[in-house]
């Protein structure tokens, strides 16, 4: 069942179209919203959690529009982390936290408890009576994060929740989005595709403010023209990939490997063969299917050369 | 909810250090009454022999017109004048302006508005706690202006008539506040920039102060008489300017010295009679107070918070 729904959003800033008829539908577990820069992934987010208001569309979450003048009602049923953290330095950690808890319909106790254990989940407990101002860039990302926590949300709405952090925290906050997708909604937009295909079910891809493709990650490789990759770990590498261009293979390297795009697991039994009978020693080889980031590049590339999305 | 609100958004004002020295400031006149206190008693004292009236004083102080007061002022002119400019009543404009840049534009630069945004509130219901929230703490620094006043001119002067008049100022003063804060403030939802929002406030108030200058001396230009234009914008430029500021002034002068008196810088120079003055400023601003609270929400709904 679809929790968020998108349709025909509409975005100008002056002369520039931010965001083009876009539509987009969010079930449970996380969605992936990819793009370049520029491409309008943050409008977007902030036109569903109401800190833009779009020249045209809708937005249904649970059933009723949130662009409707009673759709702030819902808003305590959504969670957002911005990407670039400000937040207003003179407030210590706790007291925003409380004061946002405050304005949720908490109690003060209550407020203070919800402040405390959403700190415990960033990992910033230690930090309570610090003020904002005296956070580090990733310190203040993690509490964008805490204040996003402070009460089950049935959409978490996370643009680019990962920069900024250090190796550790991004672990953290994958594991954090891993988990919250298991109980809600998530829709994560962020540069790092290799996260994003790992935690999330189902992507949009836009491209200056259009959707390129909306749908499941396994009907990417459909959509971008993409099928099965072979990766095959071989000597000679850079030696190999001519050859097997000069056969008609579309081939790429990656780091030590070579990345050969095949109609079927036949082929990929005929490529090592013909690698074997010209003397390349064949290490390893590995079928699979299109990843996010080549269907991602696939279609960006495409979109670019003014072909349309799927 | 809305009632949380506004209990974060006067907290929230009265935590700023600017607002925290604007409410310490009022006490100022107390205390150099304090230390004048024995210069000026048996001034007032002889005053009082000859039966003059003293009790009023303080209500100059606040911005009522002197002129009502006769003689004693020409004894205690510079002490009242004096006591007037430590008063914060007399610079309510500059104080709505500096409201206005901390209510609405420090909230946009600093990240807290769009956390506000994406609470379960609408956003008229955040502007709208945000003019109550304003309204009160003006509220309690015109209350203490008045008490600061009154106690002031108690300690140098002796008994001080018409205590009631406290109250009945710093309402109407605070409430007259309003149309400059949010006039700036709208700027500084849009600029979110402090600065820019308390110079587009300095550059308003100054601009009507002008166009009532203007405004008053014009009729006596055209008419080229030019002796009664240049007393006339003597008479204007002591005046407040045409907008809510005057409405406190007029309120003390009509309650100090009866609607039919024409005591009123203002109204001497415009021969427009204090009560209809006092109409009209009241209806002024009350209308400037509803047309821009609503015109303040409207423009709030359609704005786009891209800061962060």
């Amino acid at each position: 069942m679809e929790v968020l729904v998108v349709r025909g959003l509409r975005k100008r800033y002056g002369r520039v179209v931010a965001v083009d008829s876009l539509s987009l539908s969010v079930g449970r577990g996380v969605h992936g919203l990819v793009g370049p820069n520029g491409s309008g992934k943050t409008t977007t987010l902030k036109s569903i959690v109401g800190l833009i208001v779009p020249d045209e569309g809708e937005i249904v979450f649970r059933g009723e529009d949130l662009l409707g003048p009673r759709g702030w009602r819902l808003r305590g049923l959504i969670g957002y982390v911005a990407e670039v953290p400000v937040l207003p330095g003179d407030y210590s950690v706790a007291e925003l936290l409380e004061e946002l808890g405050f304005l949720e319909g908490f109690d003060r106790l209550s407020a203070r408890s919800a402040a405390r254990r959403a700190l415990e989940e960033v990992g910033l407990e230690g930090l309570a009576g610090r003020r904002v101002r005296g956070l580090s860039k990733g310190e203040r990302k993690r509490l964008y994060f805490a204040q996003a926590l402070l009460r089950p949300r049935e959409l978490y709405v996370l643009d680019e929740p990962f920069s900024g952090l250090d190796p550790e925290a991004v672990a953290l906050a994958r594991d954090l989005v891993a988990r919250l997708g298991r109980g809600a909604s998530v829709l994560l937009s962020s540069h790092l595709l290799r996260e994003v295909e790992e935690l999330a079910s189902s992507v949009t891809i836009i491209y200056r403010g259009r959707v390129l493709y909306s749908g499941g990650l396994d009907g990417l490789a459909k959509a971008s023209g993409g099928g099965l990759v072979a990766e095959i770990s071989v000597d000679r590498v850079e030696e190999a990939a001519r050859l097997l261009s000069g056969e008609g293979y579309s081939v790429r390297l990656s780091g030590s490997k070579l990345v050969v795009e095949i109609g079927s697991r036949e082929e990929a039994a005929r490529v090592v063969s013909l690698l074997s009978s010209k003397g390349f020693l064949v290490y390893e080889s590995r079928l699979r299917g299109t990843s996010l980031e080549e269907a991602y590049m696939r279609l960006i590339a495409s979109a670019a050369r003014g072909g349309g999305g799927a | 909810m809305l009632k949380r609100f506004l209990v974060i958004e006067a907290r929230r004002l009265i935590s700023r250090g600017v607002v925290k020295a604007l409410l310490v400031l009022p006490v100022a006149p107390v205390v150099v009454a304090l230390l004048l206190r024995g210069r000026y008693l048996h001034v007032f004292e002889n005053l009082r022999s000859i039966g003059i009236d003293t009790t009023r004083l303080w209500l100059v102080a606040l911005g009522a017109s002197p002129k009502g007061l006769g003689n004693v002022m020409s004894y205690a002119a510079g002490l009242v004048s004096g006591m007037a400019l430590l008063n914060i009543a007399n610079f309510a404009w500059l104080v709505s302006v500096i409201f206005a840049a901390y209510v609405f534009a420090a909230d946009v630069s600093s990240g807290r508005l769009s956390l506000l945004v994406t609470r379960p509130v609408s956003r008229a219901g955040i502007v709208f706690s945000k003019i109550v929230a304003a309204y009160i703490v003006l509220l309690a620094l015109f209350l203490e202006a008045g008490l600061a006043a009154y106690a002031s001119f108690y300690i140098m002067a002796g008994q001080q008539s018409m205590p009631w008049l406290i109250p009945v100022y710093a309402l109407v003063a605070a409430a007259s506040s309003l149309p400059m804060l949010l006039a700036t403030g709208v700027i500084g939802l849009r600029s979110g920039k402090s600065g820019s929002t308390i110079a587009a406030g300095l550059v308003i108030y100054f601009v009507l102060s002008l166009a009532t200058s203007l405004l008053v001396t014009l009729p006596y230009l055209r008419a080229g008489d030019l002796q009664k234009t240049i007393e006339v914008s003597a008479y204007a430029n002591a005046a407040e300017p045409i907008h809510s500021f005057m409405l406190p002034r007029l309120v003390l002068d009509a309650a100090t010295s009866g609607l039919g008196a024409n005591y009123t810088t203002f109204s001497i120079a415009t021969s427009i009679p204090l009560k209809t003055l006092l109409l009209l400023s009241a209806a002024s601003t009350t209308i400037a107070i509803i047309g821009l609270a609503l015109a303040a929400a409207k423009y709030f709904e359609r704005l786009d918070l891209r800061i962060p």
